[in-house]
């Protein structure tokens, strides 16, 4: 008798982190930033990171990114380990597969908006009518397209914040990174912003990983998951229930 | 609590202190190095000033019947003075049993140890002591006084008598500055050449003839005769002799000391006894008109690489405000108030302040003391060495204060975005705004263009103590520092204006390629690079204007030797009598004589060159330059003809045509004639120019019993030979070398270096150079400064946008290459420009005019590489600093 086909083909999480610490210096003092976590985010997922100041949820970010390198454990990107790359490999990997929306001064402030988020697309050699309107794209989605040609000091806090959404996704990346994308807006700006970046990252089929201090910006996410010393605890999903494209996502806390 | 303070942030900041002392380093070590460079260059001059003095102070008695025995036992106790030797002269009447008719002399009167303390006249056979010595001219009148065993002496005139043996033979003639010299009065120095003299023992003198002169004279001498103009008939002294080592080693202070040791020796003696010629005065006097000359010339060479090394010191300790201004922030926060900053500030700028300029001055000393082979300030005076270290340090002083003020200034500022964004996109910074390059460029301008219509670059006399020296209108040498300046900004100024102009943010397309783009938002955000090029260009344009300066300065003082030699090599007779061989082989291709006849004209003693006109062209290795008339062909033309020197022109008012009455051979009565040249040309420089004659004529235009045996021959060497091989060659040939010496250019100007031409500036350009080369450096090593401190969360972006190592690096390697390129590329030729100028300025100093400019390809190549590979070493340090940030780091930071 023939083998029973599975009727969906399971995916795999948008990212993971399995057992995970990192340890860094301060003053001579050696600081554990995150002590065994571990996480999975499903594709189209949003999840939100809270947590007081210093518990290592930037620590966390910036390992998903790849932009620091665990003591021990594995994190992963699209199935991807980040220990298995090196150098400019990593680099490259970054480019095509996350999103990064930074916190504070996230933009070039040499280049105009166009040319901010035309960046990832540059440094990937992606032909120039393509750059172009995929750029253009991008800013429409986030209701800059006319700003194009203004530099970062010409647009106010939101517009340089929906610039930086704009640069995290014209790239089609698999996970969006964003350190308190509304850290310098007022709420309501922030809950603009917000909505922007999870309506556009939804519609790209990416998944989100979102660090932030405002409960109301975390309500918007898929999950929540709170961190204390480094290490991850489950809280109550506090936003809509979304369905993550591809399938139920396996993502929980660590135990 | 300051302090507390202080030691806390020092502590946590090493890095911070010795960067900020290097920012003041720099500059005292480059102002520092070229004083004490300048201190010892000035120092040599006073030596090599005093090194053709043969008698430093001559004694004169003003009356026949002052003892002077006793005078020189008094003036051998006075300071300073190392010999005492009595001396006396008279013009006498010598003849021989054999020649009854006999011959005018001169007498000279000296103590058998005069010989040893004066080389200079020699005893070529015989000894003083046994009784008297005849010159060789003497010898050559007649066979009689060739081999005449008595003599007698007797006064002109009659009166006295003294009859001795003839004990040997002098040579006098490197005597001639000295015993025959006018002794005083309005020609004092004139050389007086009288044909022929005789040497007997002062006591002999002071015993047998002396009464008889005072008898048939009276007490009086002449030496008071404000109008001598001859020889004196008789005169009394005492040569004393002064260790060089006891003068001052600065030239004017050396006149100054060596007038003031003239005024102790007069009042030695009896009140109004001797009258004393101070033979140092004349020689130190220009010493020190050339030593203030060096200076200036020095300094203005020197100052801008000082001034560039503060810029670039400011600029250093500006790359560090980022993070002082965090550290201020800080402390704000913890409760400090705006006066406890300020006052912290200011302690560590001075603690850096003190630290860079001890630095400073011991990279200087280091520095000179490396080039010179031998420890700084070693044989200069204390106070030279106080001067260059007090310079030096003001400077460092200067720039502390400098720092401190914009420390306070920038603690008093805004937050560091605001600051940032103001420094970033309108950068328009104090000399923008102010305009200072174009006002630089108007002060240069308008300092050439007062010269020119005050009638170009001249030397202006100066009246010193003794004589007349030649001062130079230095101030046209602040027109190439002012055209630096603002050429250097100017071209900054135009660059950003295109650069912003091209990137202007409405006119952008797409972004064409990753290391397009870098260089379109360098050219939106170009005050660091702007910094960095100006320094750059600073830097490079002063290199070269250094380098070529001296190389052109090099050539014209070599054109001059070779004018002043004459040819490729010299022979001078060890005696008048030696004929020089038929052949001096094949490697020699012509030999022509130079006769030097001694003339008057009115009251002044001139010299007279006759050459050969059948060899003189053929021989000379350079042409003489002429101001009017023509040159060896207008003696071909006119045997009677006289080319003069253009002083002689100006002061004898004669032009080209005119008649020239002279007297040839003014002190010899048997040769003595009046003739009257012709003009036929005026030159400004006539080879051989050393020893220097005022007129040049042709042997055959010299009445045919008058012309004497050269003074010596002038050889050139066939093509492709070396003169020094020549030289050694013909120093290996018996039939030469006992009786030649044989001297090359390089010889002769080892020999006589002197006055502000023969300056060795080599040292002064290695300084500068190499400081020109690191400063350019280390403004790419400060703008990769500013990148890594300023700029790291703009690469921690990058990086999380996924740009490789190498893409991140792209845009400070860019700002690197575009300092670097355009520093050369508006450097090199703006130096070259500078150069030029300044040149002109000394152009006068040069017998012959210098080359418009001499490029020195392998130096300027040397500079060019040591600047470049300076930069690139500091462009890999910077860009490594940036590919070692760590995003996960930069991007946590406020």
């Amino acid at each position: 008798m023939p083998a029973e086909a599975p009727d969906y083909v399971p995916l795999e999480p948008a990212a993971e982190a399995a057992d995970v610490t990192h340890t860094y210096a301060r003053d001579g003092l050696s600081v554990k930033a995150l002590d065994g976590a571990s996480l999975n985010v499903a594709r189209g997922e949003v999840l939100a990171v809270v947590g007081p100041s210093g518990s290592g949820k930037s620590t966390l970010l910036f390992l998903l990114g790849g932009l620091d390198r665990p003591d021990s454990g594995t994190v992963k990107v699209a199935g991807v380990d980040w220990q298995s790359l090196s150098g400019d490999e990593r680099a490259r990997f970054r480019r095509g597969n996350c999103g990064f929306v930074v916190q504070g001064m996230a933009l070039l402030p040499q280049a105009t908006a166009g040319e901010n988020v035309e960046v990832p697309l540059v440094l990937d050699d992606v032909e120039p009518a393509e750059r172009a309107s995929r750029t253009a794209e991008a800013l429409d989605r986030v209701g800059l397209a006319g700003e194009q040609a203004k530099l970062p000091d010409q647009l106010s806090g939101g517009q340089q914040q929906r610039v930086g959404i704009a640069r995290a996704l014209v790239g089609r990346p698999t996970l969006v990174l964003a350190d308190e994308p509304t850290g310098n807006l007022d709420s309501k700006t922030g809950l603009a912003v917000t909505a922007l970046l999870l309506d556009a990252a939804r519609e790209g089929g990416a998944a989100v990983v979102m660090v932030t201090h405002d409960p109301t910006v975390a309500a918007q996410a898929d999950r929540v998951i709170e961190m204390h010393s480094g290490r991850l605890s489950p809280t109550a999903r506090t936003g809509p229930a979304a369905t993550p494209a591809g399938g139920p996502a396996e993502a929980g806390p660590t135990p | 609590m300051i302090i507390w303070l202080a030691s806390q942030s020092l502590r946590r900041a090493p890095l911070r202190l010795v960067l900020g002392a290097f920012g003041v380093a720099f500059p005292v070590a480059m102002l520092g190095a070229t004083l004490l460079f300048l201190s010892q260059a000035v120092t040599s001059m006073t030596q090599i000033a005093l090194q053709p003095v043969q008698v430093e102070q001559r004694a004169l008695a003003t009356s026949l019947d002052v003892n002077m025995t006793a005078v020189a036992r008094e003036l051998a106790a006075v300071p300073g003075v190392s010999t005492v030797d009595r001396f006396a002269a008279a013009n006498v009447f010598v003849h021989t049993s054999g020649d009854p008719g006999g011959a005018s002399a001169r007498l000279f009167a000296v103590d058998p140890r005069y010989f040893r303390d004066h080389p200079w006249a020699r005893i070529v056979s015989g000894s003083l002591g046994g009784g008297a010595l005849l010159d060789q001219a003497l010898r050559d009148y007649s066979p009689a006084f060739a081999q005449a065993q008595q003599l007698t002496i007797d006064l002109p005139g009659g009166g006295g008598s003294l009859t001795m043996p003839a004990a040997g033979t002098a040579d006098l003639r490197q005597a001639l500055p000295t015993w025959f010299a006018i002794p005083a009065g309005d020609v004092q120095g004139d050389v007086a050449l009288v044909p022929r003299a005789i040497v007997i023992p002062y006591a002999t003198f002071e015993k047998r003839l002396l009464p008889a002169i005072i008898k048939k004279l009276g007490p009086a001498t002449t030496v008071l005769n404000p109008g001598l103009t001859d020889l004196p008939p008789v005169s009394l002294e005492v040569h004393v002799g002064v260790d060089h080592n006891a003068y001052p080693s600065d030239p004017g202070t050396a006149s100054v000391w060596s007038g003031a040791l003239r005024r102790l020796l007069e009042r030695t003696p009896a009140p109004g006894a001797i009258v004393v010629s101070d033979n140092g005065a004349e020689p130190l006097s220009e010493a020190s008109a050339d030593a203030t000359n060096a200076k200036i010339l020095f300094l203005l060479l020197g100052i801008p690489g000082a001034l560039v090394a503060a810029a670039l010191g400011l600029a250093a300790q500006s790359a560090l405000a980022e993070g002082q201004r965090r550290e201020d922030a800080l402390l704000r926060l913890r409760g400090a108030t705006e006066s406890q900053l300020v006052r912290l500030a200011g302690l560590q700028a001075v603690l850096a302040g003190l630290l860079g300029s001890m630095i400073g001055l011991a990279v200087a000393f280091v520095g000179v003391s490396a080039l010179e082979g031998h420890a700084a300030g070693q044989d200069t005076s204390g106070s030279g060495v106080a001067f260059a270290v007090l310079l030096a340090l003001a400077a460092g002083a200067l720039t502390t204060g400098v720092r401190v003020v914009r420390l306070i200034r920038s603690s008093k500022r805004s937050e560091v975005i605001t600051e940032r964004r103001v420094l970033e996109r309108g950068w328009r910074p104090l000399w923008f705004r102010a305009y200072l390059d174009v006002a630089a460029i108007g002060v240069g301008l308008a300092i050439l263009t007062i010269n020119i219509l005050a009638g170009g670059l001249k030397l202006t006399p100066i009246e010193a103590a003794q004589g007349t020296t030649l001062a130079l209108s230095f101030y046209v040498l602040l027109a190439p520092i002012a055209l630096w300046i603002g050429i250097a900004l100017f071209a900054i100024r135009i660059l950003l204006a295109g650069a912003l102009r091209l990137t202007r943010p409405d006119r952008s397309r797409a972004l064409p390629s990753w290391r397009a783009a870098a260089l379109r938002w360098l050219g939106r955000r170009p005050a660091r690079t702007g910094v960095a090029l100006a320094i750059g260009i600073l830097a490079v344009a002063f290199g070269t204007q250094v380098v070529s300066f001296v190389a052109t300065y090099t050539s014209a003082k070599q054109s001059d030797a070779t004018a002043a030699f004459g040819s490729d090599l010299r022979l001078t007779a060890g005696d008048p009598l030696y004929t020089l061989p038929k052949s001096l082989g094949p490697n020699v291709a012509s030999v022509t004589p130079i006769r030097q006849v001694p003339a008057r004209s009115g009251t002044d003693r001139k010299t007279i060159d006759a050459i050969d006109l059948s060899t003189y062209s053929g021989t000379v290795t350079t042409t003489p330059q002429m101001i009017a008339g023509k040159g060896v062909q207008g003696l071909i033309e006119d045997p009677s003809g006289v080319i003069v020197a253009q002083e002689i022109a100006t002061d004898f008012a004669v032009t080209v045509g005119d008649n020239l009455p002279v007297t040839i051979f003014p002190d010899d009565q048997d040769l003595s004639r009046n003739v009257n040249f012709h003009v036929v040309g005026i030159f400004r420089s006539f080879p051989p120019s050393n020893p220097f004659a005022e007129m040049v004529v042709s042997t055959a235009g010299l009445p045919p019993y008058s012309a004497p045996r050269p003074d010596f021959y002038l050889a050139r060497v066939t093509v492709g030979q070396s003169p020094s091989a020549v030289a050694a060659e013909l120093a290996a040939n018996p039939a030469v070398h006992k009786r030649f010496a044989v001297q090359t250019v390089a010889g002769m100007t080892q020999a006589a270096p002197r006055s502000l031409a023969s300056l060795n500036l080599d040292g002064l350009k290695q300084i500068e150079a190499i400081g020109a080369g690191l400063i350019a450096a280390l403004g790419v090593a400060v703008l990769g400064a500013f990148v890594v401190y300023e700029r790291r969360r703009e690469f921690a972006i990058l990086e999380a946008l996924g740009a490789t190592r190498s893409q991140i690096a792209a845009g400070p390697k860019q700002e690197g290459i575009v300092t670097v390129v355009g520093s050369l590329v508006v450097g090199l030729p703006l130096g070259l420009l500078l150069s030029l100028l300044s040149v002109r300025v000394l152009g006068l100093f040069f017998t012959l005019p210098p080359p418009l400019l001499t490029i020195p390809v392998s130096s300027l190549l040397a500079f060019v590489g040591l600047m470049v590979a300076t930069c690139g070493l500091a462009l890999v340090g910077a860009l490594f600093a940036v590919t070692r940030i760590r995003a996960a780091t930069a991007l946590r930071e406020p």
